[in-house]
């Protein structure tokens, strides 16, 4: 885990001087994951044999290359290297070591049946050297991303990886936070108010049930939110500050996803759209922060997945193509825009495909209402108490349209319009799945709701810290006076 | 008096509902009332019903579940409240001593579904082929598991038929099977 860090750090070389040292200690793992995740599928693609120590040593060499050349070329130009690299790397390395140490010796991880066979798939990956020995079904269903990330447990005496997932965790909710202050620090809100802000709402989210399940919990949602949390937060700084480096990384957290779930490359699609069709961002840069999305996607969906899916699922528009023209629409979209005649389009690139997914659900709801119906059913009964999410899913879509009411942050078409186009889209999962959704903490739809849960409470802190921007500050005498 | 503006308005709106959130969470976590219904266990046949707060007794683990989660002979484990069942099922299926197929056979309702009536009535094609794909690949799964209070409709029943295993469900699940 510590090795990832480091990696991970030595992965955002290019972005050094444009992240502070929390930013930093926040995102190392995550993009070491995201750099070990993508090696892992390049190296399986062109048929070597897996193994967890050559990808981790090949993501390395790679890492170092990185880190290398910014060094050489900070020296030549004469620039120091920052030291704050020092300080996060120290930080890093410690704080992964003891949270690894720690989640060995208690004992905290939460499994399911599905979690199970994310770990056999693990296995037969680290004993075959290929996916061809896992099974079929169960490749579909939880992709290749989990069992990646615990591949290099299994001949552990644990038998999987228990840090990994609280490790993504922890990392996820402090890039959270420090997204949330930087929000606010830019919109003008006082110290308190930050403060005040960023602690209620993360007293919200680490109070509910299943945030704190999914911390400890083999499977795949926790390290979606983080990594989609991340990966919107980092293209909003590199939107925000014209800091365009701040697009690799990003870009990075993207690349995790299309083999982490199978409906992940258009979940994933609805949140990397907005920043490929943001006018300021240069054209050569929107291509660096899409390549490893489109990069996975491709070499996942059209190279490796194809070569062990049941012929079901090779339709043109089954889970393997259709994931893969999924993303191709996307690089051709992207592809579109250097005509210049076609760019005052782009804004409307998120539109379209929220348009697509409507008319896909009314389609289908027409063809098949019962799944919407019992859909909706369950969606109802999860939210409100079924799903243990305790009141989050009450309070946080009264901020959010509060927020988009009072105080729409700048740029709020990173942050919101996509979370209102997942939320279709989960609805349509529903029918993409070829199953309606249920009751229960098990359901899918209820999980599928802790992907959007950190970029949701980003968001409405950012339209938060818009709001307080010239209030006087939260004190108890100033409720008092207002009443 | 002087007038609060829109954006004070929010802001306080914010603190106020991120802590009553939290309190509900917290209290709400605290206060969830135990399943009044017991805990059904099939055991060679027999339905053996288990209160939730009932101690049992571990004497044989089995399974690479009971393995991860650190459950050894000797262990003593509570019955948990309905609401997280689900998580502890397979533990206590691990520990429970498996069954033949043919003994499973004698659990009454499970022989008159076939997998396509229970795929048709349920919509759960796909879990039903990887089950199924499993066992014709040869694979051997590290745990002969059914499963949970909460989630009847899922692929358990096949796995329960074609794997030999102890059936663990409360009562509605239980008349969802089509047992006694």
């Amino acid at each position: 885990m510590t090795w990832l860090a480091l990696v991970g750090l030595a992965l955002l070389a290019p972005a050094w001087d444009r992240l502070p040292p929390i930013g930093l200690v926040a995102v190392a793992l995550p993009t070491g994951v995201a750099g070990y995740v993508l090696a892992a599928l390049g190296w399986i693609a062109v048929g070597l044999s897996f193994s967890t120590v050559m990808v981790l040593a090949a993501t390395s060499g790679v890492a170092v290359a990185v880190a290398a050349t910014t060094l050489w070329r900070d020296l030549r130009s004469g620039e120091p290297t920052p030291t704050a690299v020092l300080a996060s790397a120290a930080v890093v390395v410690v704080a992964s070591a003891a949270g690894a140490w720690l989640l060995q010796v208690v004992h905290l991880t939460r499994f399911t049946s599905d979690s199970l066979r994310y770990l056999l798939t693990a296995e037969a990956l680290e004993r075959a050297g290929s996916p061809a020995a896992a099974n079929v079904y169960q490749l579909r269903m939880g992709q290749l991303v989990v069992p990646l990330l615990h591949a290099g447990g299994i001949d552990s005496g644990a038998g999987y990886s228990p840090a990994i997932i609280p490790l993504l965790a922890a990392s996820g909710v402090l890039a959270a936070g420090w997204l949330a202050w930087e929000g606010m620090e830019r919109a003008g809100a006082s110290l308190r108010w930050r403060w005040w802000l960023l602690g209620t709402a993360a007293a919200l989210v680490l109070t509910t049930n299943r945030v704190g399940y999914h911390a400890f919990y083999v499977n795949g949602h926790m390290t979606f939110a983080v990594v989609l949390v991340i990966g919107v937060g980092l293209g909003w700084l590199a939107v925000a500050r014209h800091h365009w480096v701040l697009l690799w990384p990003a870009g990075l957290m993207f690349g995790v996803l299309p083999a982490l779930r199978p409906e992940a490359v258009i979940a994933g699609a609805l949140f990397l759209v907005p920043f490929l069709v943001e006018e300021a961002v240069p054209l050569r840069a929107r291509w660096g922060m899409a390549a490893p999305f489109l990069a996975a996607a491709v070499v996942w969906d059209g190279v490796i997945w194809p070569r062990y899916a049941a012929d079901a699922d090779l339709a043109l528009l089954g889970p393997v193509r259709g994931n893969l023209l999924a993303a191709l629409g996307v690089a051709a979209g992207l592809a579109l825009l250097a005509a210049p005649p076609l760019r005052r389009f782009a804004r409307w690139g998120p539109l379209a495909l929220l348009g697509g997914l409507v008319a896909y659900l009314a389609v289908m709801t027409v063809r098949d209402p019962d799944v919407m119906r019992f859909g909706l059913s369950a969606f109802g009964a999860n939210i409100a108490i079924e799903g243990l999410w305790g009141l989050l899913w009450l309070v946080l879509p009264m901020l959010v349209l509060g927020a988009l009411l009072v105080a729409p942050p700048p740029f709020c078409r990173l942050w919101f319009a996509p979370l209102g186009s997942y939320g279709v889209a989960l609805l349509a999962f529903a029918y993409l799945r070829g199953g309606g959704y249920r009751v229960g903490t098990g359901d899918s739809g209820s999980r599928m709701l802790l992907h959007v849960v950190l970029v949701a409470v980003v968001a409405v802190i950012h339209s938060a810290g818009v709001a307080v921007a010239d209030a006087p500050e939260p004190t108890l005498r100033s409720l008092r006076r207002r009443r | 008096m002087p007038s609060v503006s829109p954006g004070t308005r929010f802001g306080w709106f914010f603190l106020v509902a991120a802590v009553a959130g939290a309190l509900g969470n917290i209290v709400g976590g605290l206060v969830v009332p135990p399943s009044s219904q017991p805990v059904r266990f099939h055991s060679s046949g027999e339905l053996v019903d288990l209160v939730v707060g009932e101690q049992i007794h571990v004497t044989e683990t089995y399974g690479l579940y009971a393995q991860l989660r650190e459950i050894a002979e000797g262990d003593t484990i509570t019955i948990p409240r309905r609401r997280v069942l689900s998580e502890h099922v397979m533990t206590y299926l691990s520990l429970l001593e498996v069954e033949t197929s043919d003994d499973l056979r004698t659990v009454a309702g499970l022989e008159r579904l076939t997998a396509a009536d229970y795929r048709n009535a349920l919509r759960f094609d796909a879990k039903f082929e990887g089950v199924i794909q499993t066992r014709v690949r040869g694979a051997t799964l590290p745990y002969l598991v059914a499963s949970v209070a909460d989630d009847p409709t899922e692929w358990f029943l096949m796995l329960a038929r074609d794997e030999g295993l102890v059936v663990v469900a409360d009562r509605a699940a239980l008349a969802l099977l089509g047992a006694p």
